[in-house]
This record gives structure tokens, C-alpha cells and sequence, in this order.
């Protein structure tokens, strides 16, 4: 089991700045504490995203770390020109010595989309073209490509990544059905899906891996991402967890409300006590936070335990104490 | 009169992650000799360019310095979504507590624009149309726009920047004819000149200016680029900088080359010695570099020294001691007060690199007092 860190960047409230600087303050805690991974969200246009542009946040990090790595979960290929992506992928991953954990996805939201001025129905279409476009460019020399959406003749690709061939990919899993193509792809996953969910879903994902005669060391990762609040008391840690889920659920939802319309799916119970029980948030004492993660992590089969420590209002201090109690009392028993 | 830094970041050998690093520590050292702003240039799929993205760049910087001024110079706005650029000042000028410098250009090359998919005809109509976007949108936090190529229905821009109501504009131009316009919106300047037509480019805006009544004292900064070597003698010195002058002229054309085209002559000489005579290049002794830029400012009519001590593949030290004694010995004397002539310590991490990699005398340069 390894551990890494999701984080959306979502508004805390502070200054903008304060923010960017409180938040490298903690992802130098999570290199010492041994995480093995820094993932951070791409949303435009929302207060759920204060970082729409993850790579310059990202080249930030690569300053302040040496070890950890770090990466978009996801970049939303299509709202990027992919030749400019390309030329990012490789920047990061040569100005960190190779520590860039490429996530890649449509981008879900059709709102953040249509504001770029693409159309949602042309997404998974687009999507699949972008990504072969920005593979073929990590790994040739020139770039040639006819597609439905981009035309490249004979571009030459002066920029290369440090990893060979590319940086390892990552995808947000939302289906049952995609672990077969996953495994087969051999890429990292992230379900979002509840603990039994996900465990249906890496039940096949290793089946699909074991049939294809792969190694169980070979295994990539299979993450579930959970919001997570440590402290001295069960009550201290759920008050702080309680008041920070509000402020990050408004900002979810954002340009949902705004435009007169719930969620599309049942990704997170919009209650703090029904996110609770659900394990969507897993808050409270050391032990509690230990075994509510034990047996979700047992049900879910998941190998990469992926810990939201910031969100919300939670102020650094908050933020540092959980990650600290979690380095020391959390994580040696998982 | 103030000093900044003009960087391509061509390609100064194999190892990108190399270079990524000791540029940056050069970098630091730009903060501590008195540079007002370091400014890095935008180009893709050519060695000119190893910063394609300059915004990711410029992040690395703003964590290593804390007080230098920095920006692209350009980014080619023909090549970008608008609420992406929008959102990537934001983020940058937010990350350094309101340092960024924002230069705008049409991007210069047609066989860059042509990569991206874009019609090199369109980029003038693309960089009014973008520029007035992202300008609006800093300006109000919402994107609202009917036009040619991009359309905005109220996006909310969430993010803001620190400067307001929006971070100084730097533009290109080689066109005497803009320079009317750009004083006219108090635009600084940064310009690749001969002496000759800098002097007569500065001398347009200044008389613009003087015709707008507006006071010397808000006068915007008029910069022309030049290649800038400073060592111990005029031979050695000069030599290096032709050594370095041809891998980087190299990286200049390379895409000009590659579609069998030599790049307009009066764009940039071929010629080291051409370069030289028209201004281009300063090389030297420090007496040397004094006596040459102190005509060249004179005769431009500049207030803003923009050099280039890294270039081609001059090592981090061929740099590093162009620095130090330029901050020392020519900056201070050029204008009062520029400059680093103190004893202090050079930054930490160029100290160790000229110690760890260097001769002997490069080590006398960190500690040039001791």
C-alpha cells in the first residue's frame, strides 16, 4: 500500500496568494512524511479550482520538493492545444528530474468545457484523438497526425520527457467496465466510486491483469480518494471536517447551482453525516481514521491510498496537524 | 536608467534538466546583482526555445527569487485560449506576490504559428482580439466577448491577479510606425535593434510622449536587447562570445534553415562581426563593455538595458562572471545606484555550483573581496 495526496485547490478563503504558499508549505510535510505522490486537480471558471492551470502550480512544486512525485489529476486534455501540452508534460518532468505523473481525462464538466468553447458531445471522440496526438509527440521526433480534430505535418519535437517513454499515466475510473481496458493498458486508476464499488472494480482490474499472464509486482496503482481530518478527538476532528465539507461541497457544486441544475450523479451525499458513513470522508482520532481506512481500504482492494488533507476553509495548522498525526499513527498500520 | 535580462533559453546543450537548473541559479544571481526584471521569450518546436511553455518557467523562478521582476517577452497570443492565459497570469502574478511583467506579441514566426494549426495571416487579428479579451477579463473577473475567433458568454474568471488593474504590458515592435500608438497607451517597449534605428524608434516615442504632456517622469520603459559577454580581456572575452554567438545564431535560423530559407537580413546579421558593429553584441573587458554601452545608450536614447548573459552554450560560470562584473563595474557607473558593488555574499547556491565546478579563478569571482 502507498499513499499520495488528491487535492482540488479548492478557494480557502484567504488570499489567493497565502493560499498558493500555505499549500506548498504542506506538500513539503508530504514529502517528508513519505507520500508517494502529490495529485492536483484541473477545473476552470469555480471556486473548485484555484490552480486552472495545474502545470504552473506543478513547476512550483518541482521547486519545492526533491523526491516527491507530482502530476494533473487530470489535465482535461481537450481544453489544451495538444502540442502545448506536450511541450508542458516534458518541461515538468525535465525541471523535476522525471517525478510527473501524467493524469489525463475529457474534463466532465460541461459547463468548464463549454466555456472553452467546446462542445461536450465531441468529448470522448476528441479525447481519444488529443491523447494519441500527445503520446505520438512524447515519443517521436516529428509529429504526424490527420485526425477528425488535429492535423500535424512533420513537426519537429525538440522537447523530451526524462521518463521513457512517457511519464506513467493515470485515468479517472467512473465505470465497472473500464477496468478491463485499463488493465489492459496497464494504467493507474482512481475509481470514484464507495469502498464496494471500487472493489468490484479492482476485483476485475486484477482479474483482467492476472489473464493477461502479468506479474502481481507489475501491478499499477488503484486509488480511492478520501477527504481526510486526523485529530486529537473524535469531536474536534469532525467539527473541523463538518465546516470545511461545507465550504467544499458549495464549491463541487458551483456552477451546478448556477446554472439551476444538481449533480448529474450521485458522486457524494451533499450531507456531512451521509459523507461520513458513506467513507467519503474519513475524520475523527487517530483510530478511528485507522480502522474506518483498514476496512474500506480491505473492501475496496485498492493498493494506493489517496488522501485529501486540504480542503475547505481547514487552515494550514489544521491541515499539518491531521497530515502529521496520519504520517505517524495512520499510516504505519495500514 | 534600469537594467533587465532577455533570455531565449536556446538550447545550450544535451541536458535539458541541466540547463533548467542553472539557469534558474543564474537567475538568482540576476536578483542579486540589481536587475530589475527577467524576461524569457516563448517559441516552440525549434532549439530556440527550450521554455515552450514560459509560464511553467517563470513559476520555478518566482520560487527562487523574491523581489526580481519577471514576464514573458512574448507570450504569442495567437497561440493561446484566452481564458487559459488569463487564468495563467492570474496564477503567476498571485504565485509571486505581483512580479509578473506581461509581454504580448503576435509570435514572429510563421513556421511556429503554422505547428499550432494557425494561419500566420490571422495572428495580428488573433493578438487584437485575444489581448482585448484577457485585458477585459483581468480587468473585471469575467469573460464577455462576441468575436471573429472567441466567444464568452459571462465566464467568471475566479481568479484574479495582484497587480491592478492588471500587470505592466510589454510589446515587441520593429515598426517605427507603432511607436505614436504605444506611447499613446503607455506601453513599455523591448526592441531588437541596431543602434541607428533604436535611436530613431526611441526618439518617435519620446516625442509622442512629450506631444501626449505627459511627464518624463511616468515615462514607460523603452528596452532594446543586446548579447553581453564581460571577462578579463578583450581577446579571450570576445571570443567566447563568437564561440557562443554561433550556436545560438544557429538556434535563430534553424527553422528558417529546415524550410531551405535564410532568415531576413535586417531580422539579425549572420555575421559575429556584423553583429557586433550594429550593437548586437558587447563584448569584452569591462572597460570595453562601459565604453560600448554607454554609446549605445547614449545614442539609442534607452532607459532600459536589456542583456543577455546567457546565450548559445556559454557555461553557467562564462555567464555567471559576465554578471558579476557587469553588476559591479559597469551597471553602477552606467547609473548610480544600479548594480551590486557591495561584498556581499552571492547567492548560496551560485557560490556552491562555482565552487563545485569551477577553476580556481571562478571561485575568486564568488568571493571577489575575501
Amino acid at each position: 500500500m502507498k499513499f499520495g495526496v488528491f487535492d482540488h485547490m479548492d478557494r480557502a478563503g484567504a488570499t489567493l496568494g497565502q493560499q498558493f504558499e500555505d499549500r506548498l508549505k504542506l506538500i513539503e510535510l508530504y514529502e517528508k512524511s513519505g507520500f508517494h505522490a502529490y495529485h492536483l486537480a484541473e477545473h476552470h471558471a469555480t471556486p473548485l479550482g484555484m490552480a486552472p492551470s495545474p502545470s504552473v502550480f506543478l513547476a512550483a512544486v518541482a521547486q519545492r520538493t526533491t523526491t516527491l512525485r507530482f502530476g494533473p489529476l487530470v489535465y482535461t486534455v481537450n481544453l489544451y492545444h495538444p502540442l502545448r501540452l506536450i511541450d508542458e508534460i516534458c518541461m515538468l518532468d525535465q525541471m523535476s528530474g522525471g517525478r510527473l505523473e501524467l493524469g489525463v481525462g475529457r474534463g466532465i464538466s460541461p459547463y468548464e468545457v463549454g466555456y472553452y468553447g467546446i462542445d461536450p458531445a465531441t468529448g470522448p471522440e476528441r479525447f481519444a484523438e488529443a491523447l494519441e496526438v500527445i503520446l505520438k509527440g512524447l515519443t517521436q521526433k516529428t509529429l504526424d497526425h490527420q485526425g477528425k480534430f488535429f492535423a500535424y505535418r512533420n513537426v519537429p519535437m525538440e522537447m523530451v520527457p526524462v521518463q521513457r517513454p512517457h511519464p506513467p499515466l493515470w485515468y479517472g475510473a467512473n465505470s465497472l467496465e473500464s477496468a478491463d481496458r485499463l488493465a489492459r493498458q496497464g494504467l493507474n486508476a482512481v475509481v470514484g466510486m464507495k469502498a464496494e464499488g471500487v472493489g468490484q472494480f479492482s476485483a476485475r482490474y486484477r482479474a483482467a491483469w492476472t489473464a493477461l499472464g502479468r506479474a502481481e509486482a507489475d501491478m499499477p496503482f488503484i486509488g480511492l480518494s478520501r477527504h481526510i481530518v486526523v485529530g486529537d478527538t473524535d469531536k474536534e476532528a469532525q467539527a473541523a471536517a463538518k465546516r470545511a465539507f461545507a465550504l467544499w461541497y458549495d464549491a463541487l457544486i458551483h456552477l451546478w447551482r448556477a446554472n439551476g441544475v444538481g449533480l448529474p450523479r450521485q458522486m457524494i451525499p451533499a450531507e456531512f453525516e451521509a459523507a461520513l458513513d458513506g467513507g467519503y470522508i474519513v475524520a475523527g482520532s487517530a483510530s478511528t481514521v485507522r480502522d474506518r481506512l483498514k476496512h474500506d481500504n480491505d473492501v475496496a482492494g485498492i493498493n494506493y491510498c489517496l488522501c485529501r488533507l486540504a480542503f475547505g476553509d481547514l487552515s494550514f495548522e489544521e491541515s499539518q496537524r491531521s497530515t502529521e498525526l496520519f504520517t505517524r499513527d495512520v499510516m504505519p498500520a495500514l | 536608467m534600469k537594467f533587465g535580462i532577455f533570455d531565449h533559453l536556446d538550447r545550450s546543450g544535451p541536458d535539458a534538466e541541466r540547463q533548467y537548473e542553472e539557469r534558474l541559479r543564474l537567475i538568482e544571481l540576476y536578483e542579486w546583482a540589481g536587475f530589475h526584471a527577467y524576461h524569457v521569450a516563448e517559441h516552440h518546436g525549434t532549439p530556440l526555445g527550450m521554455a515552450p511553455s514560459p509560464g511553467l518557467f517563470l513559476s520555478a523562478v518566482a520560487q527562487r527569487t523574491t523581489t526580481l521582476r519577471f514576464g514573458p517577452l512574448v507570450y504569442p497570443l495567437g497561440l493561446y485560449h484566452p481564458l487559459r492565459l488569463a487564468e495563467e497570469i492570474c496564477m503567476l502574478d498571485q504565485m509571486s506576490g505581483g512580479r509578473l511583467e506581461l509581454g504580448v506579441g503576435r509570435g514572429a514566426s510563421p513556421y511556429e504559428a503554422a505547428f499550432f494549426g494557425v494561419d500566420p495571416k490571422t495572428t495580428a487579428e488573433r493578438f487584437d482580439e485575444v489581448l482585448g479579451v484577457v485585458l477585459k477579463g483581468l480587468v473585471t473577473g469575467r469573460l464577455d466577448h462576441k468575436g471573429k475567433h472567441f466567444t464568452f458568454d459571462n465566464v467568471p474568471l475566479e481568479v484574479t491577479t495582484v497587480q491592478r488593474p492588471h500587470p505592466p504590458l510589454w510589446h515587441v515592435t520593429r515598426s517605427l510606425e507603432s511607436a505614436p500608438r504605444l506611447a499613446g497607451e503607455g506601453c513599455n517597449v523591448a526592441l531588437s535593434l541596431p543602434t541607428r534605428d533604436a535611436g530613431a524608434y526611441c526618439a518617435a516615442y519620446r516625442k509622442a510622449w512629450v506631444a501626449l504632456e505627459r511627464s518624463p517622469l511616468d515615462m514607460p520603459f523603452l528596452g532594446n536587447t543586446r548579447n553581453v559577454v564581460v571577462g578579463d580581456n578583450d581577446r579571450e572575452t570576445i571570443a567566447i562570445a563568437k564561440r557562443a554567438f554561433k550556436v545560438w545564431y544557429d538556434s535563430l535560423v534553424h527553422l528558417w534553415r529546415m524550410h531551405d530559407l535564410t532568415l531576413p537580413k535586417q531580422i539579425f546579421p549572420s555575421e559575429f562581426e556584423d553583429a557586433v558593429a550594429e550593437g548586437y553584441v558587447v563584448a569584452g573587458s569591462v572597460s570595453r563593455v562601459l565604453e560600448q554601452m554607454r554609446a549605445d545608450i547614449d545614442r539609442t536614447g534607452i532607459n532600459y538595458a536589456l542583456c543577455r548573459f546567457a546565450y548559445g552554450d556559454l557555461s553557467f560560470e562564462e555567464s555567471a562572471r559576465s554578471v558579476r562584473l557587469f553588476s559591479r563595474e559597469v551597471m553602477p557607473e552606467l547609473s548610480p545606484g544600479q548594480g551590486n558593488e557591495s561584498n556581499a555574499r552571492m547567492p548560496a547556491s551560485v557560490v556552491d555550483r562555482i565552487g563545485h565546478y569551477g577553476t580556481e579563478a571562478d571561485v575568486d569571482i564568488a568571493f571577489p573581496f575575501r
